[in-house]
């Protein structure tokens, strides 16, 4: 039976997924709330002063491809 | 010259100058009064003067006291007000806090991936304004 409780967000899960198993971050999240935004908001704010560009085009090419594989799948034939 | 001869003519010299010296004395004492009187009058003057100079200073000291009174009950008011003010945004401010940190309690994913979301589009804006 699977434990009662809030069902985890898309973030959650993305997070599960790029934290180490072994580190428990919502537990710290939790403990230290405003420490934890602090650093978000700096990793993310390194994260696009050096890589934005590229992360902004690579996500871009990343959905023009799901929407054109949406299309197709749709239309049944190869449309874009 | 004989003495005899002398002696009248001195008399008459005498004689002569008698009505002068009166008249000169008359003219000198007529002098005298009008000195006395335009003295009197400028001491009233300056007695005057004194008094007016006293009252302006009153007036002015009063006009200053009455300005400082009002500015002291402003600068209170204005005082009042801003500690109002102050510790209606220290209260805001505590309370946003509380609510950021109940929500980053409840929702950890969320909070953590809005906050890099944040701070990834402002470091896109820090670097696009610097190239």
């Amino acid at each position: 039976m699977e434990p009662i409780g809030p069902r985890p967000s898309v973030a959650d899960e993305l997070l599960d997924e790029l934290m180490p198993e072994e580190l428990d971050w919502q537990r710290l999240v939790r403990r230290y709330p405003k420490s934890a935004l602090l650093a978000a908001a700096a990793g993310g704010f390194l994260l696009g002063r050096g890589r934005g560009r590229e992360i902004v085009a690579a996500l871009a090419e990343f959905a023009s491809e799901a929407v054109s594989e949406s299309v197709n799948e749709l239309l049944g034939r190869k449309v874009l | 010259m004989p003495d005899n001869v002398k002696n009248i003519e001195e008399g008459a010299e005498k004689a002569a100058k008698k009505p002068a010296k009166k008249a000169a004395t008359e003219k000198l004492e007529a002098a005298r009064a009008k000195v006395s009187e335009i003295a009197s009058g400028v001491e009233k003057r300056a007695e005057k003067v004194r008094s007016g100079a006293g009252k302006a200073a009153q007036q002015v000291r009063d006009g200053a006291g009455r300005a400082g009174e009002a500015a002291r009950e402003k600068i209170g008011v204005a005082r009042e007000s801003v500690r109002h003010g102050y510790d209606r945004v220290t209260k805001d401010l505590d309370q946003l806090s509380r609510d950021v940190t109940e929500y980053v309690r409840h929702n950890p994913g969320k909070a953590v991936a809005i906050a890099a979301g944040v701070g990834f589009l402002i470091g896109i804006l820090v670097r696009g304004r610097r190239d």
